[in-house]
């Protein structure tokens, strides 16, 4: 989720710059005289797009108010991209009969962090549901110590904790990212 | 420098939505041939109608549009190190944090005899450590660090290991 918030700021800064860039060039260019001197000596406002502006005044000004407040509806919904908090509150549980049962992600991939806590070389995890149904998704985050093996730290996550932790959601898919963390390893105790 | 442009995009977001706002209110306001309410754009148009394309005030503003469309454009073209180096493709897709690997190799340097201090900078290819030694003679030190940090980025299963290179500094070199 925050990387697809990463995503759509790179695209539309570099957009943006592209657009700042071609219209600063533009004028420039136009102001040295690169299209003639005639046009340099130009006003900035010219009087062909003040007559076209008042000949069709009648649907000019409430397309362009209509514009002004498209633009002000994508800067709000790139804002909202900004704050909004990635990951799921609340996950839908499978059941028989009517109505609907929602579990608590956190107390749910608490579970799968405290199962993966007590894995060695593990030093803490934490875990959060990044997408709920139909492509549940899980990103985990371990502090694994200097010592630790990682490849067995994998397979233990891949072929423990996440199985147990798809079977207690009942959940035929589930899309499992895991993040290391190298950290120090506790320090020895001296008797 | 995703901090950058997060910063940037909300600064932009907000700009853009009080700023199509502000226009569309003004348009409305127009309309009722009331005086402008926050924007001057009388007077706006009346500098847009007396200033031309050569007029130093305009340049300016241009020369300020180009300056600041170049710096978004080399913010978003910098070469930016990897937030995580992803290891070898499994079931359960893994990567290491950057930062903490670099403090990793950090701690790897410093555990080998003689390595007085190190610091290191990961990016997708390489891993640069500069370890420091009190010896006046570096002897051998380049080799058992340059092994030590082969052994610890070996050991993580990293998809592409970035290629560990290794300076010493002795004290005889400061």
């Amino acid at each position: 989720m925050r990387r697809g918030a990463d995503r759509l700021n790179g695209a539309v800064l570099t957009l943006l710059g592209v657009a700042l860039v071609a219209v600063g060039a533009y004028g420039l260019a136009r102001g040295y005289g690169a299209f003639g001197d005639a046009r340099a000596h130009d006003p900035v406002l010219t009087d062909d797009v003040r007559a076209f502006v008042a000949r069709n005044a009648g649907w000019f000004w409430p397309v362009a108010a209509m514009a002004a407040v498209l633009v002000a509806w994508l800067g709000l919904r790139w804002l909202l991209a900004q704050l909004t908090p990635t990951g799921v509150a609340r996950l839908r549980v499978r059941a028989d009969g009517p109505g609907r049962t929602e579990l608590v992600a956190s107390g749910a991939t608490a579970a799968l962090a405290a199962d993966i806590e007590g894995y060695p070389g593990v030093r803490g995890a934490r875990a959060r549901m990044v997408a709920d149904h139909p492509a549940p998704e899980v990103a985990v985050t371990v502090d694994v110590a200097d010592d630790a093996d990682v490849a067995a730290l994998r397979r233990r996550v891949e072929e423990h904790a996440v199985p147990r932790f798809r079977a207690a959601l009942e959940l035929g898919e589930l899309r499992t990212n895991l993040h290391l963390r190298l950290a120090e390893p506790p320090p020895r105790r001296l008797r | 420098m995703r901090i950058v442009n997060r910063v940037l995009a909300a600064v932009l977001a907000l700009a853009l939505l009080v700023g199509g706002l502000l226009v569309a209110v003004e348009i409305v306001v127009a309309g009722f041939d009331r005086s402008p309410w926050v924007l001057p754009h009388d007077e706006w148009y009346r500098s847009a109608r007396t200033r031309a394309w050569d007029a130093a005030p305009p340049r300016w503003i241009f020369i300020g549009l180009v300056v600041a469309g170049v710096a978004l454009l080399l913010l978003q073209l910098a070469r930016r190190r990897p937030v995580a180096l992803p290891l070898t493709p499994a079931a359960v897709p893994a990567d290491v944090n950057r930062r903490s690997l670099e403090k990793a190799l950090v701690r790897e340097a410093n555990r080998v005899d003689g390595v007085a201090g190190a610091r290191a900078r990961v990016a997708a290819e390489k891993a640069d450590v500069v370890a420091t030694t009190n010896r006046r003679q570096e002897g051998d030190l380049p080799a058992r660090v340059q092994a030590a940090l082969d052994r610890r980025l070996g050991a993580l299963g990293l998809a592409r290991p970035p290629a560990a290179r290794v300076k010493v500094n002795a004290r005889g070199d400061r």
